[in-house]
């Protein structure tokens, strides 16, 4: 799998839910989840973005543009994404299919459901078609906690997980969806291809915004930039 | 060569005159075979000896007739003939002057001499002419018509008995004359039937037509050629110095050829005032002398002068010719000279990188920098490519480390919680399941876990050290007996080392680049300060000097060594040819001498005879010089009266033929013509005298024959009888 080895993936999910998910108080459906993310397409969505800097940085950019987010940190967050050797070290690329970017993530569902992490219920349990929402279990919630604290490089992920939240798309599925075929190369895919890296694209773009904002390019980024990532 | 050279120049050497040719040899300091050679080339050749030949010249009769034009306007034809018997023939008027006497002298010479000095007018009018002439006793007619003043006729010989019909002949000439005349109206009338008529009425007599013409040069060509073999002469080369105005030098002038025309001028006395001894040309009267008085060394004398001179003439243009060349070949030696100077200044002040060797340099400084420059920049294109690979491989080998650290890490982390449920149907793990999964089964689906994650630890990635160990080992490696991050980090090490070298060489490569583009943009700038206007210029004076060079070493001065060879040999020639004159004027005077000795003994004495008082001594020298003593004084020629000098005129013919006579040499042919006696007499009475003096010569001398003409016309009468006396009446007209 693209996405990595089934506990990459299965982390990557659990950042998504702890730091993405709508926070639950007594959901009759699942009495003692905390969080919940609403749909399959969601939760995929969530991860392109999050497994591609470069369409997250290149959405981050439009942002600014659009007046939404303040110029300065969220360049400085950009810069933290694409520069460097960030991009290619977090970089895990996605297939695209008719519905946009997608990989199946039974297995790492699986492992965290075994573990009692988190609970998949069916909107309509009658319906096979029907949404599926992803609950988040306090011993997901634990087991997040401790992640980010066993493992650094989970580090980098939470981060650009904060970043998707300052997406207004972010929160349902096919909103995310739309906007993500915005983009030109990643609408010309097509089905069954990988998605491009836009990394040049995108640095060039934002090296265009800071000179018509008046910015230097590439920003400080000692600041609250997310840094390498690793060390 | 001149033109009368390469006519000549096949003449074979002198043969013989031993003598004259050692005299020239003497004179000339010259080997014998050059001067027999030289002498040959011009035609001056030693004479055979003297002539003997009895030559005579007889005017028998004349007639002529034409239009008179009168000064009023009017015209009228006229005819005249008479024929001339031997002896002294008269022709005179009563105290008439312009009646014609002189016209009908000079009508008479036309057709002797084929050369006239008729004047104009009556030249103008006359229509037609004949004279009967016997030469060496052969009796001849040269008769012609005369249309605008051109003679157009024939010369025929007569039968030996002649006797032409003079008075016929005139009345025929008057009738077609006055015909035409009266037919047109008009004065100058052709009488195109005249010429035709008159051969027609001699026809009885004619024996042969010897010769015809159609002009006044070819009459006198044509008389030439009859005359001067029957009489006796041979046509002289001369020597024409030019006129005073016109000369370039004093060997200015050029060659002709004297012949009867010349030599018939001893023929005419006519005006008595012209102080020449001979003749009536002042020029003409030494060589008239010489030819008269026969020395057969004379024509000699005169050939080896007359081509003399012309060869000073040539050696004198050729000289010019030198000069000019030297002149204009110094001179545009000079100008080539510094015009090459000029170009050569103007060229060394040419900047230095316009020289085109100096350009083809640089163009090939530049052709060399450039390819350098091109391989230089491919290398570190090259060189970049290779780094940009590398360092992308690199960077994702990077990434693979970290994908599986982080793979490592998340599957520690997951393996280290026990599943509590099954995935599927969310159905709690038993206790004894549990247990299960220490005897190696899991504990959710009961199968055979070959790797415990919890007990068994994960193959031990190999430390950074162990790695380059590793790499520097040597020791082959195996792949499979590495754990994936342990390839991984191995490559990284790898790409690291092989990034690091690469930029080296990338940088040693741009190192490279920067040197080669460093020369090429000198060679650039090099060659774009070239002043290529300069380097134009240079080319084109360079062009121009080498044209210049290249006439300058064609003046070798070939032309001016050619006429000066020229000039050495016929100054050579000229020597020759000047000695050779003078070894012949030496033995031409040696006969003279003897000659004009007995001339002189003659002249004194017919000098007396004709009249001139007290005349002791006449004596003649061979330049035509003549010394009078008379009562003790001795005058020159030209200081005499004109009736002495034409008394004494008439002496020297008369002496000429008399010593011929006697010597047998000499060549005056005899006849004589007076003009106007008596003209110059202070007393007309002794007109008389002087004629019977001359009847008298005639009847010593024979083969002399005397035509005179006189205005004093009784005494004609009184001295002459009428065969030959033609006196017209008081008031009257000769014709």
């Amino acid at each position: 799998m693209r996405g990595g080895a089934t506990t990459q993936s299965a982390s990557r999910l659990l950042v998504i839910m702890d730091v993405l998910g709508s926070p639950l108080a007594g959901d009759g459906v699942a009495p003692d989840a905390v969080k919940v993310v609403r749909s399959l397409t969601r939760l995929v969505k969530l991860d392109f973005w999050l497994r591609c800097p470069d369409f997250l940085a290149h959405e981050l950019l439009t942002e600014v543009e659009q007046e939404r987010q303040p110029a300065g940190p969220t360049l400085r967050l950009v810069a933290g994404m694409i520069g460097g050797v960030a991009p290619s070290l977090h970089r895990y690329p996605m297939t695209k299919y008719l519905y946009g970017a997608y990989e199946r993530p039974d297995n790492a569902l699986a492992l965290l459901a075994s573990r009692k992490h988190i609970a998949v219920r069916r909107v309509n349990e009658s319906s096979s078609n029907a949404r599926r929402d992803y609950y988040l279990l306090p011993r997901g919630q634990e087991a997040a906690t401790a992640l980010q604290a066993d493992i650094p490089e989970m580090i980098w992920y939470v981060r650009q997980a904060q970043a998707i939240g300052l997406i207004p798309e972010a929160v349902t599925g096919g909103r995310m969806r739309q906007r993500q075929y915005e983009h030109e190369a990643y609408k010309a895919v097509a089905a069954g291809k990988l998605i491009p890296d836009i990394t040049e694209e995108v640095t060039l773009r934002a090296q265009e915004l800071s000179a018509r904002l008046g910015l230097t390019w590439p920003p400080d980024t000692q600041q609250d930039a997310a840094g390498g990532g690793h060390g | 060569m001149t033109q009368q050279d390469a006519g000549r120049s096949s003449s074979e050497p002198i043969v013989g005159a031993d003598d004259w040719i050692d005299d020239i040899v003497r004179r000339s300091g010259y080997q014998e075979a050059e001067v027999r050679g030289a002498l040959a080339v011009e035609s001056i050749t030693p004479p055979t000896g003297w002539s003997t030949a009895r030559h005579s010249l007889a005017v028998r009769g004349v007639h002529f007739a034409g239009i008179k034009q009168f000064r009023d306007g009017t015209a009228a034809p006229f005819s005249f003939a008479k024929a001339i018997q031997p002896g002294v023939t008269g022709f005179g008027t009563q105290d008439e002057n312009d009646a014609g006497k002189s016209s009908l002298l000079h009508i008479i010479l036309w057709a002797v001499r084929g050369r006239t000095d008729l004047q104009d007018d009556v030249r103008q009018w006359l229509r037609g002419v004949l004279v009967e002439v016997t030469v060496n006793g052969e009796p001849m007619a040269v008769v012609f018509g005369v249309h605008n003043r051109r003679p157009r006729g024939k010369v025929l010989l007569l039968a030996p008995d002649a006797d032409l019909p003079w008075e016929d002949l005139s009345h025929l000439s008057h009738r077609l004359v006055k015909e035409a005349f009266e037919a047109s109206g008009d004065a100058p009338t052709a009488v195109p039937d005249l010429l035709e008529q008159l051969c027609e009425a001699l026809r009885p007599h004619v024996r042969h037509e010897l010769a015809s013409f159609s002009s006044g040069k070819d009459l006198e060509r044509v008389m030439d050629g009859i005359m001067s073999p029957r009489l006796g002469f041979e046509a002289i080369p001369s020597w024409g110095a030019r006129r005073d105005g016109d000369r370039i030098d004093d060997a200015d002038g050029a060659l002709g050829v004297q012949g009867w025309p010349t030599w018939s001028g001893a023929l005419l006395i006519s005006d008595p005032s012209v102080k020449v001894v001979l003749g009536e040309e002042l020029y003409a009267a030494v060589r008239l002398l010489q030819v008269y008085l026969g020395s057969p060394w004379a024509p000699v004398a005169a050939t080896a002068q007359a081509f003399g001179r012309h060869l000073e003439n040539r050696i004198s243009v050729l000289n010019r010719q030198v000069k000019q060349a030297r002149t204009a070949h110094t001179a545009s030696l000079e100008q080539l000279q510094r015009e090459i100077a000029d170009i050569d200044r103007i060229l060394a002040g040419l900047p230095v990188l316009a020289d085109p060797e100096q350009i083809r340099l640089l163009v090939d400084a530049l052709q060399r920098t450039a390819t350098v420059y091109a391989h230089a920049n491919d290398a570190w294109l090259q060189s970049s490519q290779a780094y940009g690979e590398t360092s992308r491989l690199l960077e994702s080998t990077e990434a693979d480390v970290a994908a599986l650290l982080e793979a490592a890490h998340t599957r520690r982390f997951w393996h280290a919680l026990k599943p509590t449920c099954c995935p599927r149907c969310e159905t709690d793990v038993l206790p004894e399941r549990w247990a299960a999964e220490k005897t190696g089964r899991c504990s959710l689906c009961d199968s055979d876990l070959q790797l415990e994650p919890d007990h068994e630890p994960e193959t031990k990635p190999l430390s950074q050290e162990e790695l380059r160990r590793l790499l520097t080992d040597n020791s082959e490696l195996d792949l499979d007996s590495l754990d994936d991050l342990s390839q991984a980090r191995l490559a990284v090490l790898q790409l690291t080392d092989a990034v690091k070298s690469q930029a080296s060489d990338m940088d040693s490569a741009k190192a490279e680049r920067d040197v080669a583009y460093a020369a090429l943009s000198a060679a650039r700038s090099a060659l774009a300060e070239v002043d290529t206007l300069a380097a134009e210029q240079r080319r084109l004076l360079e062009l121009s000097r080498a044209q210049l060079a290249g006439q300058l070493s064609e003046r070798s001065g070939a032309r001016i060594s050619d006429f000066a060879d020229q000039v050495t040999a016929l100054t050579r020639r000229l020597k020759i040819v000047q000695a050779a004159e003078t070894a012949s004027v030496t033995r031409r005077k040696e006969d003279q001498d003897e000659l004009l000795a007995q001339v002189n003994d003659r002249l004194t004495f017919i000098g007396q005879h004709l009249g001139v008082r007290q005349l002791t001594r006449a004596e003649l020298d061979g330049g035509a010089h003549m010394k009078i003593t008379k009562g003790g004084t001795t005058t020159p020629f030209s200081r005499v009266n004109d009736g002495e000098r034409l008394r004494l005129k008439i002496a020297v013919v008369a002496a000429l033929l008399r010593v011929g006579l006697e010597a047998g040499v000499t060549r005056h042919p005899g006849l004589l013509i007076l003009d106007s006696i008596g003209r110059e007499e202070a007393k007309p009475a002794d007109v008389a005298s002087m004629i019977k003096e001359l009847i008298q010569l005639t009847e010593d001398i024979p083969g002399l024959q005397v035509i005179l003409t006189s205005a004093h016309g009784r005494y004609l009468h009184e001295t002459l009888d009428a065969a030959h006396t033609y006196v017209v009446e008081p008031g009257n007209t000769l014709w």
